[in-house]
């Protein structure tokens, strides 16, 4: 005499089973979700130390040939260079930086600016962004000329 | 099965992302700090091809670096050319391993005293 075999599945079981599987979805949906947006902020954070050290390198480069430097605000530096023309750097409302020579040719670096401000004494451009340790760029004829009268 | 797999996938997409950005911010942060050692060697080398040219010497020099930077195979070397009786340029290399700055100075003379009267530093 065969025993009595079951032909399915309760409906405890099946409950249990669609549970988990929900959870182990929502929980697929979230690791998803992350590496999207961890994917999304790594290039963004690639991107704007990419822009920054451009105009970085930039600026240096401005600053180092500097025969003089002047902030008349704290979102904006003027820079003469050894050659005689001035190059001014302005920090917008957009937080673009923007480069500015004397033919009135600009270069600019979008949404890097954020909180940044210029500062100088005797011979550097400083420039403070109010979270990291300030950046002071040298200008190697200031330097080098020694102390002002 | 395959939802694991692709669970598993993405976790380690996210291990990889995260491993690249770490890198990438380790190297730009060394690459940062070479940059600052190699300027202040471009400093000192100004400082030196300045001295040697209120000194009438003139050529190319290699100029002896501390323990610190010695060690790590840091060279740096002046070449100083004379353009005219008033006018010389000092090309200024500084470098490490994998890494080198350099700089074009011209020097003009004005009432008998030398001084940098252009810096141009290289890329």
């Amino acid at each position: 005499m065969r025993a009595h075999q079951p032909r399915g599945f309760t409906i405890t079981e099946i409950l249990m089973t669609l549970s988990l599987l929900v959870i182990f979805f929502a929980a697929a949906g979230e690791v998803f979700r992350s590496t999207v947006l961890l994917g999304k902020s790594s290039q963004d954070v690639c991107d704007t130390a990419s822009q920054t050290d451009s105009a970085m390198r930039q600026l240096r480069i401005d600053v180092w040939n500097a025969r003089a430097i002047s902030v008349p605000d704290p979102r904006s530096a003027r820079i003469s260079a050894a050659d005689g023309t001035t190059l001014l750097w302005q920090l917008d409302t957009q937080n673009n930086a923007i480069r500015a020579d004397a033919a009135a040719r600009t270069q600019q670096w979008d949404h890097i600016a954020a909180n940044w401000s210029f500062t100088t004494d005797a011979d550097s451009l400083v420039v403070s962004d109010n979270k990291s340790i300030p950046q002071r760029i040298i200008s190697q004829i200031l330097l080098t000329s020694g102390p002002k009268p | 099965m395959i939802t694991a797999i692709a669970l598993m996938s993405l976790s380690a997409m996210t291990l990889t992302l995260l491993g690249t950005t770490i890198f990438n911010q380790s190297r730009r942060t060394q690459m940062v700090c070479e940059d600052a050692q190699l300027r202040q060697f471009l400093i000192a080398g100004a400082t030196f091809a300045l001295s040697h040219i209120q000194q009438n010497s003139t050529g190319e020099f290699s100029i002896p670096l501390p323990e610190i930077s010695a060690d790590h195979s840091a060279q740096l070397t002046v070449q100083i050319n004379p353009i005219s009786p008033s006018r010389i340029t000092a090309d200024i290399e500084a470098s490490i391993p994998h890494h080198r700055l350099d700089q074009h100075l011209i020097f003009t003379r004005e009432n008998g005293v030398w001084q940098i009267s252009q810096a141009r530093l290289g890329r």
